[in-house]
């Protein structure tokens, strides 16, 4: 009786599948790469270096050159304010702080960026820095335009003598240039750091990211952002131009009229008619007139009630006063325009001094039509944004919809209205026509792939089919042929009864014909009788291996034989064991090299593709020459190779093909065989997903090289 | 218990030829027990549950072993061979499976289910009776228990 070893199949237990899947999960599921360090401290530091330069530094520097270009390019204390103070104070307050605050997080990003494990806790206090660092970046920048605007009024006040009247006009720069450039940092570093937090909060598990700002919302803050910019940059421009007309008008009244006073004033003697005469010659409210000797000494009462010209001032009036007459603005001390003009030729001079601010009317209204503006905008801009906005939101929203209706529910039947001609009515065909496209190839792909499932399904009921044929037929075919087998040896026996009892009969009656007629049935049985059983038990025997063959064919790939790993070493061993005999007989030596020792397959299978490449060689070896087979192979890391290698008589090119057919045997020679030995190889390669391929040239030997992959997965248990 | 109390043999098989040649194999290998023969798995499932003509003990006495064939019309050897193993009564009688292959698949399914062993109906006649006769000798050596 047959040893039979029962291979268990043991379930796998569901706690310990459920560990093993357990085990294959990371640790914690991160929501992609998080968003590159270097590239999130570039973003951050151009947001501030933007408001810095351009929202900070470029008002005040835009200003100060107009400044400068405007008042004959001398040097003021207020140059010093504008071009040193703003890189110190902004640099420390806009840049070297907020780096401090941001330290914490980049070190963060960088160790995440490596590859080390994200830690919950860790990723909580980075948002929470990353959502509170552009609130703090954002006051560093106003309290850097407060400092330095603190600083530069000091100088101002305390080295140009400026009156601190005059320089509280100049207040509202702190919400206009602190309020600018923080509010650009603000912004900016929340736009710099949105990766981040919506990584964290993905990370962390939110619903949705923090920071969401609709269209309308950027839209009113751009018109915002503008227009309060160019208030910023043209309203210092144009104050100081305005100035410079005022300037310039001022002079040349006050020159015109002091002209015509000391005209005037040559006709009298008197000094009291003088000096009622020249009070004609003052301009402005806070105007006055003067007259000075060559020695600095004041001829008429100063409003201040000096009596003398400072030294100071005689040198600059030895400087100014050059010819008859003319005029020159300070801006020493409070802005004011001198014109003067020479009194005869005694050396005396008669000053006019006239203040721009006794003018500044025009130009205050001219501050405050500008703000009007600036507000009447914003005003306008919160008032209809939205309605003007609409015209692109509402396009947008709806074809935000048809996608994701399309993306949700796979509904092709959307299509957007085109109501509209400007580009958003582009968007909107184009989408249509995507739709349309898709709608298209989406018809198409059902089609194929209704076609390839019938198709499919048609090919495995065919090879179904095969199959069952090749076992039913395998199967069935074997019970007649036990019982041809069974009865045809029982008829031997039965002949030989007869045989016998004709004898026993002719003994009993000998005669010449009987015994004649005896002989003859004897010669019969012994020869046609005994060849026809060997003939029928030949056949037999054949049809059974024939069926076997077919049998192990509809077998091939099925889960009773495991995939292991083995080592192709010692199946070639083993198939070499069996034919050795064979090959001592036949003069045939073989030539082995090294095999992959480490490959899935499963054994008997594989054993039987060695052994039935073996058999073939040995079969079709040539009957003169050098006779040997060669066995040998190589790996890597997707497959394993392995070839037999005869010097046989060969395959000629136009049969590679066809010998890998079911029952293709192509010698007319008198060899064994069913011809479906390379049929079976091909199928048991083709179920572990391997291939085989045959070089050979008639009459000079052939290789047979089969590859098997080396990532099969292994059966478990 | 008389020592040569013979116990009766039930062979299952739906071919009138694999029939004969198994009787006929018995018998020349010694083996002379009453043999109670059957054509398809119903019928042999009404006997071994006493319905219909089998209901005398007398005349249609338990078998000692069954010799089961797997492909058959009506109830398969399958089918007989759970039926015989999850009835409580009948559980105890050795069943020996005749497979006309020896497939591992069909093989395993009959351990699965119980059986006792199997044989592969040889196509070699020597074969066949040297099996029969080792399970001849196998028969007289081991008594089951009931």
């Amino acid at each position: 009786m047959k040893d039979i070893k029962l291979q268990a199949i043991e379930p796998i237990s569901l706690t310990e599948a459920a560990s093993q899947d357990a085990c294959t999960v990371t640790a914690v599921e991160l929501p992609g790469r998080p968003p590159s360090p270097g590239r999130t401290l570039w973003r951050v530091l151009r947001a501030w270096l933007i408001g810095l330069f351009v929202f900070g530094y470029g008002p005040l520097l835009t200003y100060g050159s107009l400044a400068w270009l405007l008042n004959e390019h001398q040097w003021r204390w207020t140059h010093l304010m504008y071009f040193t103070e703003v890189p110190l104070i902004g640099g420390f307050c806009v840049l070297i702080l907020p780096w401090l605050w941001y330290r914490p997080i980049h070190r963060a990003l960088e160790a995440w960026w490596r590859g080390e494990p994200v830690d919950r806790s860790l990723c909580v206090r980075v948002y929470e820095q990353a959502l509170l660092l552009p609130w703090r970046v954002g006051r560093a920048a106003f309290a850097a335009a407060f400092i330095g605007y603190l600083i530069g009024v000091s100088v101002v006040h305390w080295k140009a003598n400026q009156p601190m009247s005059e320089v509280m006009k100049t207040l509202p720069a702190i919400p206009l240039v602190g309020g600018m450039m923080g509010a650009f940092c603000y912004f900016g570093t929340i736009r710099a750091l949105h990766p981040l937090v919506a990584w964290c909060s993905r990370f962390l598990r939110h619903a949705r990211p923090v920071h969401r700002v609709s269209l309308a919302t950027k839209f009113l803050t751009t018109t915002c952002v503008l227009a309060v910019a160019a208030l910023c940059l043209l309203q210092p421009a144009a104050y100081t131009l305005a100035q410079v007309i005022t300037e310039q008008h001022l002079t040349d009244r006050t020159l015109s009229q002091l002209r015509v006073t000391v005209y005037r004033t040559a006709l009298f003697e008197r000094q009291e008619d003088r000096v009622s005469l020249l009070r004609e010659a003052i301009v402005g409210a806070h105007g006055y007139v003067f007259i000075v000797d060559a020695q600095g000494r004041l001829l008429t009462p100063h409003p201040r009630g000096y009596t003398h010209v400072s030294q100071e001032g005689i040198y600059q009036l030895e400087a100014r006063v050059q010819g008859t007459e003319g005029a020159w603005v300070d801006r020493v001390g409070r802005h004011r325009v001198v014109a003067f003009s020479r009194l005869g030729e005694d050396g005396d001079v008669v000053l006019s001094m006239a203040f721009p601010s006794d003018f500044a009317g025009p130009l205050e209204r001219f501050v405050q039509f500008s703000l009007l503006v600036v507000i009447q905008i914003l005003f306008v801009v919160a008032l209809f944004g939205r309605y003007f906005t609409r015209g692109i939101t509402t396009p947008l929203s709806e074809l935000t919809q048809a996608a994701r209706r399309i993306a949700e529910r796979g509904d092709l039947s959307q299509h957007v209205p085109v109501t509209t001609t400007d580009e958003l009515s582009e968007v909107a065909r184009a989408f249509n026509h995507m739709v349309d496209e898709m709608r298209a190839s989406k018809a198409a792909v059902d089609r194929y792939t209704r076609q390839l499932e019938r198709s499919t399904q048609e090919l495995s009921a065919l090879n179904q089919e095969m199959e069952d044929l090749l076992r039913v037929v395998s199967h069935d075919l074997r019970a007649p042929l036990i019982n041809i087998q069974g009865f045809s040896r029982r008829l031997e026996p039965i002949m030989q009864e007869a045989v016998g009892a004709l004898e026993s009969a002719a003994a009993d009656r000998p005669s010449e014909v009987a015994s004649a007629q005896l002989a003859s049935v004897k010669q019969s049985v012994h020869t046609r009788f005994a060849e026809s059983l060997r003939f029928i038990a030949k056949s037999i025997e054949k049809m059974d291996a024939l069926l076997s063959s077919l049998l192990a064919i509809s077998r091939v790939g099925r889960k009773a034989d495991p995939m292991q790993m083995n080592d192709l070493n010692q199946i070639v061993d083993d198939v070499l064991a069996t034919f050795e005999h064979q090959m001592k007989e036949r003069a045939i030596h073989v030539i082995r090299h090294p095999l992959p020792s480490r490959v899935p397959c499963r054994r008997n299978e594989i054993n039987q593709v060695i052994s039935n490449l073996v058999s073939n060689a040995i079969t079709y070896m040539g009957a003169t020459g050098n006779r040997f087979i060669e066995i040998g192979g190589k790996a890597d890391a997707e497959h394993a190779e392995c070839y037999v290698r005869d010097s046989g008589i060969g395959i000629g090119a136009e049969d590679h093909e066809r010998i890998f057919q079911i029952f293709t045997r192509l010698q007319a020679i008198d060899v064994e065989g069913e011809g479906i030995g390379l049929a079976y190889v091909k199928k048991i390669l083709r179920s572990h997903g391997g291939k085989i391929t045959v070089t050979s040239t008639k009459g000079q030997g052939s290789t047979f090289a089969f590859t098997l992959p080396m990532t099969t997965e292994l059966t478990r248990g | 218990m008389a020592p040569k109390q013979s116990i009766v043999i039930m062979l299952i098989e739906d071919d009138d030829g694999h029939q004969l040649l198994i009787r006929e194999n018995l018998r020349a290998g010694g083996i002379v027990n009453e043999l109670i023969e059957m054509r398809d798995g119903q019928q042999a499932l009404d006997y071994l549950t006493r319905r219909g003509q089998y209901q005398d003990p007398a005349k249609s006495p338990r078998p000692g072993l069954i010799l089961l064939d797997i492909k058959m019309p009506k109830v398969d050897g399958f089918t007989v061979l759970e039926r015989v193993k999850s009835d409580p009564t009948l559980r105890s009688i050795p069943v020996l499976m005749l497979t006309s292959t020896d497939d591992q698949v069909e093989v395993n399914r009959c351990y699965s289910l119980g059986a006792n062993g199997y044989v592969v109906k040889p196509v070699r006649y020597d074969e066949f009776q040297d099996k029969v006769k080792a399970l001849g000798l196998f028969l007289d050596i081991v008594r089951f228990p009931d």
